[in-house]
């Protein structure tokens, strides 16, 4: 009772511990995976988003940068045409600066067909100065509009050089030439990534922060029916068999719990049978117990006469009874008796014979067969003629060797007649107990001599069987006890039993043994 | 049917049933064989077949006294045949042998219901 109180009385220390074992349980575990794996996404698409987004604007730009360059040397070269071919220099001038004021323009310059300056955007004392500069030298030599470095919309370069020849009536009058700068796309584009990577660094913390609070709750979700799994087991190894655990998921989880359920009780009807298995085998043992009281508990040595004897049950409460006792003076009785069957009802018969025979033992001194009709009448009656037992009963006075003795149904008398150096078989007997009521036993009159000894057994021993499920058979029997003939009672059982344990070594048995040897000396 | 170490066939015959048995008829399936036959002696008569029991102890024969009993108790008859040199000298041992309906074979044994 002690040990099943145990575990109820501490749930609370014993879930504590429990717990304190789990350091990163499964919904921690859960929850860093998805967060890194969100993590992980997050950048990687932001990375590619960033990219695309930054590119496309920077391609945007520089096709705008190539678009007002084109425009703006178109203007200038058309305007400046009028103003040269009229040789208006203070018109040419105003153009100039006119178009120096457009965006990303650094200098304009209007040069004569020999790359003598005109005009000058930014430096009027210029004028007439020949430019000579590999840039200059190439816009002299190109008849078309050419940018200087070649313009790559992937590959801006910080300044650049448009120029354009201007031509009247097939002939050239002069060059228009714009320097533009980059420097405002450059910071353009900066500013495009700086809002682009800022406005990414939102979208990553906030999906992050977005994906920590769905993962909890994700690995809260999907982890609920383990704890609800883990505190069922918790409960059921308490000792608790009838907790059942209720997980209504149609997944894996919900197939868990029922099959834990299902075991639950498969395991309360097992636990049941053990427990009722338990009492009853208490039960045996304590009827064990005083069955191997109602047996002697050491040989009987008197002067003339030894008794040894040796029972084993096989299993619980068994159905063999031996008994020696003194009688009178000059007597010894000696029974061994086989009860049919086993258990409890075998028990019984046992114990009514034993009674029976320590009530009239005293009063018959010199008839086996007035006992035997007597217990036979008894137990034929009280056990209603269903129970039955073998049995030999013998009563020998050790000072003369006479003996008397009844056979019931038992196997027959083996004396060792030491004189002759042979065992004597004597079969004489009526039916087992039990029977018939108004069965008559008789008494049998035996001399025995100086040095004999008797043999009484019962089925067990001659029916023991080895692994071969070869019999021990009253052959080999008498061979064991021939090996042992001159030792005294106590060690002949002793031997013959150590033999017929090695010859049943491994195999299991399915009788009782009994052995007695009664040595007349 | 099996006991443990006995197998048990079963058929009719006539006014009676028998049963073949082959194997052993030992201690340790007493209470198995005397319940097993017990509810069979109360209904019909019975002829049982020992040509193929190797082995009886005398349990088996106390066991074969008390369906016996049951058998005359209903008004029903057992009979045993072919036992084996061995199984008789137990019967005899036991003092029983005059207990017993037995014939050497089948048809004497079909004769004595």
């Amino acid at each position: 009772m002690n040990k099943e109180n145990e575990p109820k009385d501490k749930p609370q220390s014993k879930k504590n511990a429990n717990e304190e074992k789990i350091k990163f349980g499964i919904k921690f575990k859960l929850s860093i995976f998805v967060i890194l794996l969100i993590i992980l996404v997050v950048t990687i698409i932001s990375s590619i988003l960033t990219t695309s987004i930054s590119n496309r604007q920077e391609k945007q730009m520089a096709e705008e940068l190539s678009r007002n360059m084109h425009l703006s040397i178109d203007y200038l070269s058309t305007t400046a045409r009028e103003a040269i071919i009229s040789l208006d220099d203070l018109l040419l001038l105003n153009i100039v600066q006119k178009v120096a004021k457009f965006p990303d323009v650094g200098y304009v310059i209007i040069t004569d067909p020999r790359n003598h300056i005109l005009s000058h955007s930014s430096d009027i004392e210029k004028t007439g100065v020949k430019l000579e500069d590999p840039t200059s030298e190439n816009a002299l030599k190109s008849k078309k509009t050419l940018i200087q470095p070649k313009f790559d919309p992937h590959n801006i370069s910080p300044r650049y050089d448009i120029s354009m020849p201007i031509n009247f009536r097939g002939k050239k009058v002069g060059i228009a030439r714009i320097g533009y700068t980059s420097d405002r796309i450059f910071k353009d584009i900066k500013n495009v990534k700086g809002n682009i990577l800022l406005t990414s660094l939102f979208v990553i913390i906030g999906t992050i922060a977005l994906g920590i609070v769905g993962s909890i709750a994700l690995a809260s979700y999907t982890t609920k029916p383990v704890k609800t799994l883990v505190e069922g087991i918790r409960v059921f190894g308490q000792g608790n068999l009838d907790h059942t655990i209720s997980i209504s998921n149609k997944d894996e989880f919900g197939y868990l719990s029922k099959e834990f359920n299902k075991m639950a009780v498969y395991l309360k009807k097992y636990q049941n049978l053990l427990v009722e298995r338990e009492v009853e085998k208490n039960l045996l043992d304590i009827a064990k117990g005083i069955q191997k009281s109602l047996v002697p508990q050491q040989d009987l040595k008197m002067p003339g006469v030894t008794v040894a004897g040796y029972s084993k049950t096989v299993f619980g409460v068994g159905g063999d009874y031996y008994d020696f006792f003194k009688i009178g003076k000059d007597k010894v009785g000696v029974i061994i008796c086989d009860v049919f069957g086993k258990g409890i009802p075998a028990a019984l018969v046992m114990v009514t014979i034993r009674t029976l025979l320590h009530t009239y033992k005293e009063g018959i001194l010199d008839s086996t067969a007035d006992i035997a009709n007597a217990i036979n009448k008894r137990i034929t009656m009280d056990f209603h003629g269903e129970q039955y037992a073998t049995f030999f009963f013998l009563i020998l006075n050790y000072k003369t060797g006479r003996m008397i003795c009844t056979n019931g149904g038992h196997a027959p008398l083996l004396i060792y007649r030491r004189k002759d150096n042979k065992f004597l078989c004597n079969e004489f007997g009526e039916i087992p107990i039990g029977m018939a009521e108004e069965n008559q036993y008789t008494n049998h009159n035996i001399a025995l001599e100086k040095g004999d000894f008797i043999i009484l057994n019962t089925d067990g021993i001659t029916e023991a069987e080895n692994t071969t499920n070869e019999q021990l058979t009253e052959e080999r029997l008498r061979k064991i006890l021939y090996k042992y003939k001159d030792l005294d009672a106590t060690k002949i059982v002793k031997s013959v039993i150590s033999d017929v344990g090695k010859f049943t070594a491994g195999a299991s048995q399915h009788d009782d043994m009994t052995l007695i040897i009664v040595e007349y000396k | 049917m099996e006991l443990r170490g006995l197998n048990i066939d079963v058929s009719d015959k006539g006014k009676a049933k028998i049963f073949r048995l082959s194997g052993e008829i030992r201690t340790d399936i007493y209470s198995d064989f005397l319940e097993f036959f017990r509810t069979k002696a109360e209904a019909s008569n019975i002829i049982l077949d020992f040509q193929n029991v190797k082995y009886m102890s005398s349990a088996g024969v106390g066991a074969l006294f008390n369906i016996n009993k049951v058998a005359n108790e209903n008004n029903k008859k057992l009979v045993i045949f072919g036992l084996n040199p061995s199984v008789k000298k137990i019967i005899e041992l036991t003092k029983l042998s005059n207990a017993f309906v037995i014939t050497d074979t089948e048809e004497e044994a079909l004769k004595k219901l």
